[in-house]
C-alpha cells in the first residue's frame, strides 16, 4: 500500500503511457486540444495503471479545492455592500 | 463597457471565491477582509473600463492579486529550491495511491478527505512560497486557464506552467509530510517520538 516502488511499473517503456504521464496536468487543466484529449482519454480507458493515476490526481485536486472554500463572514458582506452604497452616493 | 449600476449584481456572487483566495494569500482573516473590500471598491471605481462580456471573475482576480502584491505582501524569503530536488512527479500517488482499495465501498475521494483535513490542506497551501501559491490557487482551486492565470499574474504562460508543475510537487510533498507526521497513514513504520514535533498552534 505504501509506495510499492519495488514492484515493476507496467507502464515503463510504453510510449503511450509516457505520453499520458507527460500530459497529465495539461489534461487535468483542460489545456489540451480536443484531438490530443481524445487520444489520452482512449489510453486511460485501456490502461488501468494510467487511469488510476489520473483518477488519483483528479480527486486530490477536488479535495484541495473543497478544503480551501471559505464562507464569507456576514459582517464583511455587509461592510462591502455599505462601502459600495457610500461610493454610489458620492 | 460595463454599467456601474449593475456592478453589485454582477460581482457579489464572486465574494466567497475572492475571500477564500484572499485568506490563502494573506493567511490572516483581518487582512483578507480588508483586501476583499479594497478589491470591490477598486473594481467598482474601474467598472466602466471592464469590457462587458469578458470574464468578470478573472478581472476581479487580477485586481485582488495586484492589490495583494502591492499592499499586503510580506517580504518573501527565497524559496528553498533544494526542497524540490528529490520530489518526483506523482509524489503522493506513489506513496498512498493504493489507499483507494483499502476500504471497500468507499471512494478514493472519501479516503483523501479523511486523510487531509481542512486544517492540513489550508496549512499546506499557505506554506507554499508565494510564486507557487498564487498559480496553484488560481488553477487548482479556482479552475482558471493558463492564459487567464498568465494575465492575472502578468507573467508568461510558460512561467505559469513551470510554477504549477513545481508548486504541485511541493504541495504534494507537504501534504504527505503532514499525513505522515500525524500518523494517519496506515503502515507508518516508526511512530514519531512525542515531543519531537514542532508545536502546532491549532
Amino acid at each position: 500500500m505504501m509506495g510499492n516502488t519495488s514492484e515493476p511499473d507496467p507502464c515503463e517503456g510504453n510510449p503511450d503511457c509516457q505520453q499520458a504521464l507527460a500530459e497529465l496536468y495539461s489534461f487535468l487543466d483542460g489545456e489540451l486540444t480536443v484531438q490530443k484529449r481524445t487520444v489520452i482519454r482512449t489510453h486511460l480507458d485501456l490502461c488501468s495503471p494510467c487511469g488510476d493515476r489520473y483518477t488519483f490526481e483528479t480527486e486530490l485536486r477536488q479535495v484541495v479545492s473543497m478544503r480551501c472554500q471559505e464562507k464569507v463572514p456576514d459582517a464583511l458582506r455587509a461592510r462591502i455592500a455599505a462601502a459600495l452604497q457610500a461610493e454610489l452616493e458620492r | 463597457m460595463a454599467d456601474p449600476a449593475t456592478f453589485a449584481d454582477d460581482a457579489m456572487d464572486l465574494m466567497s471565491s475572492l475571500y477564500s483566495a484572499a485568506l490563502r494569500m494573506t493567511r490572516n482573516p483581518a487582512d483578507a477582509e480588508d483586501l476583499v473590500q479594497e478589491t470591490y471598491l477598486k473594481a467598482y471605481r474601474a467598472y466602466d473600463r471592464f469590457e462587458a462580456g469578458t470574464n468578470l471573475k478573472a478581472w476581479m482576480y487580477r485586481i485582488l492579486t495586484n492589490t495583494y502584491i502591492n499592499a499586503y505582501r510580506k517580504k518573501q524569503r527565497r524559496p528553498d529550491e533544494q526542497d524540490l530536488e528529490d520530489v518526483e512527479d506523482l509524489y503522493l500517488y506513489r506513496r498512498i495511491g493504493g489507499l483507494e482499495g483499502a476500504a471497500l465501498g468507499r471512494s478514493a475521494e472519501d479516503e483523501l478527505m479523511d486523510l487531509f483535513g481542512e486544517a492540513e490542506v489550508k496549512e499546506a497551501v499557505e506554506a507554499l512560497p508565494e510564486h507557487y501559491r498564487l498559480p496553484i490557487l488560481l488553477a487548482d482551486v479556482e479552475g482558471f486557464a493558463y492564459k487567464e492565470i498568465a494575465e492575472i499574474l502578468d507573467v508568461p504562460i510558460g512561467t505559469v506552467m513551470s510554477r504549477l508543475h513545481r508548486g504541485r510537487k511541493l504541495l504534494q510533498k507537504r501534504l504527505y509530510d503532514f499525513a505522515e507526521r500525524r500518523r494517519l497513514l496506515p503502515d507508518d513504520p516508526e511512530p514519531a517520538v512525542v515531543g519531537a514535533e514542532t508545536h502546532d498552534e491549532t
